[in-house]
């Protein structure tokens, strides 16, 4: 179990106002926090409040990353208890305009990138990913994303999604998830010529050289997560 | 079907987009009607498909088809437009699927309204801006009588003294509680029939005041019920096709639930 400032930063096992007078001396959180202690409900209460002062989908989409990066018991308690609010900001349509500008309202990364540089080496790269016993991989390689096309890089706000939604709906535990992005460029000029575009500035590789990365991907996956189910 | 009284193999489908969206709609669709005891050619000569060059048909001139679409070139003369398309096959559904928002214009919506008392129009394309039609265009053209559904969701319409609460034809509805049943079960792949089950199953769950709200899709906010309801279909289906590896009690249901994720704070002192 972390302490301190590095549970706080662990958002599985954040709690934020939330954790008790207890937990607050054991774990070495005294002062670090406010000295009230919330409840969850009352946690809800509060981020709703700051989600509905947001003036359109995009800013509420970016505040709900946010949220989910700091603390997912509470993320996800809000996705349960409003699902029919939350579920158009977390996916369609909202994710579709957030992929389109993910690039600029980059916060930090959620997720595995392999790009196709990383050819002969996506077993050792599954490996950097912090949970070991993955249950549900879901993957993109960004061409069409949604109706809006090739995406490259920027597609990732489609598994990130997914896998919200996989956890809020069905109750798939937060860590059994990894979404990942494979990245072997992008043919969408206006993101090539995107200053604040993520990915591989190149062409998309296609036909032999493409299989061979995805074929070297699945077997990778096999490897290092054999309890995984993969959905593409 | 319960609300237009109508039977699986009496639908005709026309989809705009011949993407694998759109063939794998109808390759679940065939797999449903074959289940019914249609013979499969049967059920495929129900699907038709426009792309960007005109009606999917044997032998159309130009680029030759692409794989996926083979099975469901129907043999007719070719067709240009979406237009021309429906009074050729004159659909019992319209289903969108090609990102090309708009394309089911008034007068198509009113073609529909003419041949069927109910027309199905699915405006599935993503995000809002690229739906085939707005759920306002859907029921104004078509004298409130279309069973309309779209991906991405639209506010409710009030037309002719009745509001409709169009409902979201998302996959959020099926994938969740699909993988989620896959898992607990340890089945290896998901399979048609796993999908299949779990689309019967969300149909019942559609209540009789979900369809008189004009919603053919269960409310989101009985998402987690709704998902826990198709795992529990998806694990008997691959229990049935022996494709489940991990040992469940005959009644899932309870072992499920209590291995869902709930969002509680646990104590770590």
């Amino acid at each position: 179990m972390p302490r301190g400032a590095a549970l706080l930063a662990n958002s599985l096992l954040n709690k934020g106002t939330a954790f008790t007078e207890r937990e607050r001396d054991a774990l070495g959180l005294r002062g670090l926090l406010p000295p009230r202690m919330f409840t969850l409900e009352e946690q809800v209460g509060r981020v709703l409040g700051n989600l509905r002062r947001k003036e359109n989908s995009l800013e509420k989409y970016i505040f709900l990353t946010t949220l989910q990066n700091r603390n997912e018991t509470l993320f996800y308690r809000l996705m349960q208890d409003h699902a029919e609010e939350m579920i158009p900001l977390i996916y369609t349509p909202t994710v579709g305009q957030a992929c389109l500008e993910y690039g600029a309202i980059f916060r930090r990364p959620r997720g595995l990138f392999i790009s196709i540089r990383e050819r002969g080496r996506i077993a050792e790269i599954l490996r950097h990913w912090p949970m070991t016993d993955v249950r549900m991989i879901v993957v993109t390689d960004g061409e069409r994303i949604l109706g809006l096309g090739d995406l490259g890089a920027l597609g990732m706000g489609i598994p990130v999604g997914k896998l919200a939604l996989y956890t809020a709906c069905a109750g798939l535990h937060p860590a059994y998830g990894l979404p990942i992005t494979l990245d072997v460029g992008t043919d969408n000029a206006a993101l090539l010529a995107d200053p604040f575009y993520l990915g591989l500035n190149q062409q998309r590789v296609r036909g032999a050289a493409y299989d061979e990365f995805l074929a070297e991907f699945v077997a990778a996956v096999r490897e290092v997560f054999p309890r995984a189910l993969m959905q593409w | 079907m319960r609300e237009t009284g109508s039977r699986l193999a009496d639908q005709r489908l026309l989809f705009l987009g011949a993407g694998e969206a759109g063939t794998g709609i109808a390759d679940l669709f065939v797999a449903a009607a074959c289940s019914t005891g249609l013979p499969v050619a049967e059920a495929r000569s129900r699907c038709w498909f426009v792309d960007s060059e005109g009606l999917v048909v044997r032998n159309r001139p130009g680029r030759p088809l692409a794989h996926h679409k083979l099975p469901y070139a129907q043999d007719h003369a070719p067709v240009r437009t979406l237009a021309e398309a429906v009074d050729a096959v004159r659909p019992t559904a319209l289903i969108g699927v090609s990102g090309q928002g708009g394309a089911f214009t008034p007068a198509i919506l009113r073609r529909m309204a003419e041949f069927n008392k109910r027309p199905v129009i699915f405006a599935f394309s993503n995000p809002t801006s690229h739906a085939e039609c707005t759920a306002e265009a859907a029921y104004r053209e078509t004298d409130g009588r279309a069973l309309f559904a779209s991906g991405s969701p639209f506010d409710p319409v009030t037309f002719g003294g009745r509001t409709f609460h169009p409902g979201q034809g998302n996959n959020v509805y099926i994938f969740p509680g699909v993988g989620f049943g896959a898992l607990a079960c340890g089945a290896r792949e998901i399979t048609d029939a796993m999908f299949l089950a779990a689309a019967k199953r969300l149909a019942e769950l559609v209540t009789d005041e979900d369809l008189a709200m004009g919603r053919i899709y269960p409310a989101l906010t009985r998402i987690r019920e709704v998902s826990m309801e198709l795992a529990i279909a998806v694990v008997a289906e691959a229990r049935f096709d022996g494709l489940a590896t991990i040992p469940l009690p005959e009644d899932p249901r309870a072992e499920l639930c209590a291995r869902r994720y709930e969002a509680v704070y646990r104590d770590y002192v």
